[in-house]
């Protein structure tokens, strides 16, 4: 099946789903479904066909010639777990949101909209259509929270698009920059990366482009909006902004940014280090200190995003396919981790403040193992994908020229960090008794898992560990295409 | 020396003209005070040699527009002017630096560049060739002045005419 | 002279006072068909020239053996006839507009549709305009058109009040723009634009022509709506009638872009190095003021007063375009085609929300009316969502690339000048903060129950929409979508049009 279909799948199940009436949730929800998996299918096929190397399924159509923009579509190694990890959690999106009744024919139109955009950034090879796919997304993010939202949702709502609009208003710069710059009146990726740019231009550009993109990826000091946004966000769309759209930024980052401009990254390189460190840490302090729930997930989106801009720091093969691995592990542990705290444990406790909780391990001892292991996925235990993905940006980081020792030392403090408020987040959610009185959570056992959430836990639990066990799956196929990034950066001088 | 001495006479009887008749609550000391401006502006124009606008000046706008403007004045209700309600005019400070400012931008380089452009010797008379530009070269604005004034009257009729009314059984209201 | 040159203003003038004539037999029961009457006309009128332009020619070959494009201080080519369709089309929605709206205008209507064709006649006339004489009895015909539509609606006092201060305001700005034309005429000796090309005879002259151009430019930007000529714009988009408001939030002003356009081109290069520096600080100050104020506008038509005024100052950045130095690299055809993209977007997205505007019950236009519209009137919402999402800027609409255009064609220009980068700056905050207020309406359509608390979403009635204006909207929806998706056809029906500036 050809890679396009995704992009086409998704419009058109935001189409069909967006025309049917709202009374019947029951057909949209399998519409919905259906619209999702196959889109899976499709970036899986896509996955398994590829060979290793270039760019597959390459289209190129005229499209404003005037400007130079073509409708160049294609995947490489380093779009190809992106798409997987896209397909995925809006598989999964929609198995967790099972029970939805309210507008649901608009919430999965929105739905598909934004996932239809997220594919588009990830096929585009060219930059115009990039961004366009980039700023198509942000009007069904906004709808998903403002409308289906929870906790203050006007005003987290409000915040995001600010917030990723002002990214984009820096990329917009950016990227006029590189065009005039480029001299080539062309956008296309190809033509882009073998145009010679001025060492100057470069020093200015990139950190307009990386600073645009990585407020996306949630970089400190430009995060505030990803766990208020997260935690407003109905449970389908906070998967989708943590386990995907927080990843078009890094993917902004690496394959514009640092892509296009090599000598410009040489030059911030030590810089963006800090800040990746300041967020690993940052983040993995402040979800320590959290006493809801859904923010502490929130906060730990924030320190594993961090753990992706090292890696891309390093400007080396081994962190760069750390940074991709993270971008695909964080992608789908992420997810799974809002889904269980979000749908799973809120539609039956209602609360999601920890001190409300009473020793859950008992009550609702399925679900809570099922988060045990998340949780241990998402602090990189071995055997689960966050585990490869750490070591390799630790590594890249540790041999990159860019990243001084003691950066990569914080790093490691901040991988016990980690450790540290994962276990102590476990303890005070499942094993411990009620704190604070007047509690909506209520005695007695919980109903068991339904048949949709188990089967969403179990294909992103299953492909973490998966990747956590073969990471070869995934880093044979991103090779060729990071080497020849790898291979700019060090030839530029 | 005699034009100087006449230009300054008329232009501060056009200016303190100008003046009254914005101020004033009164309409018809208002439309007096303008007919005072306009004869001013008459002379003003035979001062520069336009015969032919100055002529004008005194027979459309002194003549026809003000009778016009005493007419409609009279024929409404409110002709003092004590009764009506303000609408609100904020800013007037601002306005008064604006009115000071133009001016001021608008001399000060001449002035203090001394020697001001010399004036184009002045036809004998302008009548003749006005007619034929207007006739020849802007026939087409002119004719678009001329819709201009159709729209103006229709629109002034209009508004002024109010809504029609319909009542059942009549096809046209008076 | 050739007459079929101006065969198109001559149509709707003829169409206008047609109807006026129609109006003495036609019963009160059937005056709203004049309105379907004149836009039928009009649609005429727009699929020949669209169509078959050779018409025009054709006649004219017949008359003088030649053809001919050029008349005294007019002139029909590729731009004007672009500018000319922009206008017809605009008239035509504004007319069926003012028609479903006829029950709220409760005032003459033959009256009311004849003066939509004379106004349209003005900015046909303005498109054209090459000289000095044209550009003031246009400009002036559109004016005084407008002076008596904002004041239509007689009954409610904010009409009046619209009507009295745009009259006042645009007086005012007619006085400065004949002082302007006066200077000019005075400094260079002709009325013809071309004149401006040309060096003047003794510094002082030249100082005076200098003074002429910026009162000109000051002349115009009271039409275009730019930052320091804008005061009259809330009240009045407020208080006129929303079909006019909507004619004069769009013909209005590409009537005034479309005169600089043509003036600009003719600028010598010193003027234009002027022109650069005041237009900059014009567009960074327009775009800033209307962006800053919309923020806290709760009624409608001024906050679509206030967005109007920011995206005047985006068109003035396509403006620059055309003010930078002959030869250098981007030649003002850039900024053309980035302008007249970007009027072409918002006209239809203007329309099709007022044309949402006007169905919707209520009488102050205050954002709550949009409450549970998403619920009343799905057609409603999704088509006044598509309208403010373009003027917002965001892809895959008509706004976006229009936008895009607008801002490449500035940093085209400004970047050999880095110190005047920070208008880009200006300009991408501007893009920013208009994200919150658009998103407000957005808010209010599909979830703003809570903000009329006596009439919670959802529970009101549908509205029903005629036939006809469903069509519309689909259209202009269907539009802003299509040429937002696959803009190439319109940008080069667009190359033709910006040829002139090459």
């Amino acid at each position: 099946m050809h890679a396009l279909l995704t992009l086409i799948l998704s419009f058109a199940g935001a189409l069909a789903c967006g025309l049917m009436p709202a009374g019947r949730a029951r057909q949209i929800r399998w519409v919905a479904l259906a619209f999702a998996s196959l889109g899976l299918l499709t970036a899986l096929h896509c996955a398994l066909r590829y060979g290793g190397s270039g760019v597959a399924d390459e289209v190129d159509w005229p499209w404003i010639p005037s400007l130079g923009a073509r409708l160049a579509f294609g995947y490489d190694g380093i779009s190809l777990p992106l798409l997987l990890v896209t397909g995925l959690v809006a598989v999964c999106g929609v198995l967790f949101t099972w029970e939805l009744k309210e507008r649901a024919n608009e919430f999965y139109a929105y739905y598909f909209a934004l996932v239809g955009g997220v594919y588009g950034v990830f096929l585009s090879r060219d930059l115009f259509l990039l961004f366009v796919f980039y700023e198509i997304a942000v009007v069904p993010k906004y709808f998903l929270i403002a409308i289906w939202g929870g906790t203050r949702k006007d005003y987290a709502a409000m915040k995001l698009v600010l917030y990723s609009f002002a990214g984009s208003a820096l990329v917009l710069l950016g990227l006029l920059g590189l065009y005039f710059g480029a001299n080539a009146s062309t956008f296309t990726l190809q033509e882009l990366s073998q145009a010679s740019l001025s060492a100057p231009l470069q020093y200015v550009v990139f950190p307009l482009l990386f600073v645009g993109f990585a407020v996306l990826a949630g970089m400190w000091p430009f995060h505030t909006w990803a766990p208020t946004g997260h935690v407003a966000a109905p449970t389908a769309a906070s998967m989708l902004l943590a386990g995907v759209v927080m990843k078009l930024g890094a993917y902004g980052c690496l394959r514009v940014a640092i892509g296009l401009l090599p000598l410009g990254a040489k030059v911030w390189a030590p810089w963006v280090a800090a800040l990746a460190v300041v967020n690993i840490v940052y983040g993995a302090l402040v979800a320590l200190r959290q006493t809801d729930f859904k923010f502490v997930i929130g906060y730990s989106s924030v320190s594993h995003m961090g753990f992706v801009l090292l890696g891309l720091a390093t400007l080396t093969q081994t962190g760069l396919t750390g940074a991709v691995l993270q971008m695909f592990s964080h992608g789908v542990i992420g997810a799974l981790l809002f889904a269980l705290v979000g749908a799973v444990i809120y539609s039956r406790t209602h609360t999601r403040q920890l001190e409300e909780f009473h020793l859950l391990i008992a009550r609702m001892p399925v679900i809570a193992w099922v988060f045990i292991l998340a949780g241990l996925a998402s602090m990189g235990l071995p055997g689960f994908s966050g585990f490869a993905a750490e070591l390799h940006v630790l590594m890249g980081a540790w041999q990159s020229p860019w990243v001084s020792a003691g950066l990569v030392v914080l790093a490691g403090a901040g991988v016990v960090a980690t450790f540290g408020y994962t276990l102590v987040k476990i303890h005070e959610a499942f094993f411990r008794p009620r704190v604070a009185s007047g509690s909506s959570d209520k005695e007695g056992l919980y109903e068991p898992m339904t048949a949709a959430e188990i089967a969403g836990c179990a294909l992103l639990l299953g492909s973490s560990l998966l990747v956590g066990l073969f990471p070869s799956l995934l880093t044979d196929k991103m090779q060729a295409s990071l080497k020849l990034i790898v291979d700019r950066l060090n030839e530029a001088r | 020396m005699i034009e100087g001495v006449a230009f300054y006479i008329l232009s501060t009887v056009a200016v303190l003209g100008a003046l009254l008749a914005v101020s004033r609550r009164n309409l018809v000391h208002g439309v007096f005070a303008l007919l005072l401006f306009f004869a001013a502006l008459s002379g003003l124009f035979v001062m520069l040699m336009a015969d032919y606008v100055a002529a004008v000046q005194v027979l459309v706008y002194v003549g026809a527009v003000g009778i016009l403007q005493l007419f409609a004045i009279m024929l409404t209700e409110h002709v003092t002017g004590d009764d009506l309600r303000r609408l609100g005019a904020r800013g007037w400070f601002w306005g008064l630096m604006l009115a000071v400012a133009l001016p001021v931008v608008l001399l000060l380089p001449p002035l203090l560049n001394g020697e001001p452009p010399v004036p184009p010797a002045a036809p004998q008379s302008t009548a003749r060739q006005l007619g034929s530009q207007l006739m020849e070269h802007y026939v087409v604005p002119l004719e678009v002045l001329a819709l201009l004034l159709t729209g103006a009257l229709i629109g002034a009729v209009a508004v002024a005419h109010g809504p029609e009314k319909d009542p059942p059984g009549k096809d046209r209201p008076a | 002279m050739n007459v079929m040159l101006y065969s198109m203003e001559i149509a709707m003038v003829l169409s206008g006072l047609g109807i006026l004539m129609l109006d003495l037999g036609t019963p009160a029961r059937g005056k709203r068909d004049l309105g379907y009457l004149a836009a039928f006309l009009m649609s005429l009128l727009l699929l020949q020239s669209v169509f078959m332009p050779e018409v025009q020619d054709g006649f004219s070959l017949l008359s003088s053996g030649h053809s001919i494009t050029e008349g005294p201080g007019y002139k029909l080519d590729a731009f004007a006839r672009y500018f000319k369709h922009l206008f017809l089309l605009a008239a035509i929605l504004v007319l069926l507009m003012a028609v479903d709206f006829a029950g709220t205008l409760r005032a003459r209507l033959a009256e009311f549709f004849a003066l939509v064709l004379f106004a349209l006649t003005g900015m046909s006339a303005a498109a054209s305009a090459t000289n000095f004489i044209t550009l003031f009895v246009s400009i002036e015909l559109i004016t005084v058109s407008f002076y008596v539509l904002t004041s239509f609606q007689r009954g409610q006092m904010r009409s009046l009040e619209a009507g009295v201060k745009y009259l006042i305001l645009g007086a005012a700005a007619s006085a400065v723009l004949v002082y302007g034309i006066a200077l000019v005429y005075g400094a260079t000796g002709s009325m013809e634009f071309a004149a401006l090309g040309k060096a003047c005879p003794s510094a002082e002259h030249d100082h005076l022509l200098r003074l002429g151009l910026l009162l000109v430019i000051a002349g115009l930007g009271f039409k275009i709506a730019a930052f320091p000529f804008q005061i009259w714009v809330p009240d009045v988009y407020q208080g006129a009638p929303a079909p006019v408001t909507a004619f004069l939030a769009v013909g209005s002003k590409a009537a005034g872009f479309a005169l600089l356009m043509r003036l600009c081109h003719h600028l010598r290069p010193d003027l234009r190095e002027l022109t650069l520096t005041v237009l900059a600080a014009l567009a960074g100050a327009t775009i800033l003021y209307g962006s800053l104020c919309a923020l806290r506008q709760r009624n409608l038509k001024r906050l679509f007063g206030y967005a109007g005024i920011a995206s005047a100052g985006y068109l003035l950045l396509g403006l620059l375009a055309l003010n930078a130095q002959p030869g250098a690299s981007p030649s003002g055809a850039q900024g053309c085609h980035a302008m007249m993209f970007y009027l072409a977007g918002y006209l239809i997205a203007v329309m099709a929300a007022f044309t949402v505007l006007c169905h919707l019950d209520g009488e102050d236009e205050d954002l709550s009316v949009l409450a549970g519209l998403h619920a009343r009137s799905p057609l409603l919402a999704t088509v006044l969502t598509l309208s403010v999402v373009s003027m917002a800027g965001l892809p895959p609409l008509m706004g976006f690339l229009g936008k895009f255009l607008l801002l490449q064609s500035a940093f085209e220009v400004l970047s050999p000048h880095p110190a005047q980068l920070w208008l880009m700056v200006v300009a991408l905050g501007g893009v920013v903060i208009s994200l919150y207020y658009y998103f407000g309406i957005l808010r209010a359509i599909y979830w703003g129950g809570g903000i009329s608390p006596g009439r919670p979403a959802g529970e009101s009635e549908a509205i029903t929409v005629p036939p006809l204006a469903r069509l519309l909207l689909i259209a202009c929806g269907l539009i802003l979508l299509w040429v937002g998706i696959f803009p190439q056809a319109l940008l080069e029906w667009l190359g033709d049009a910006v040829a002139l500036f090459r």
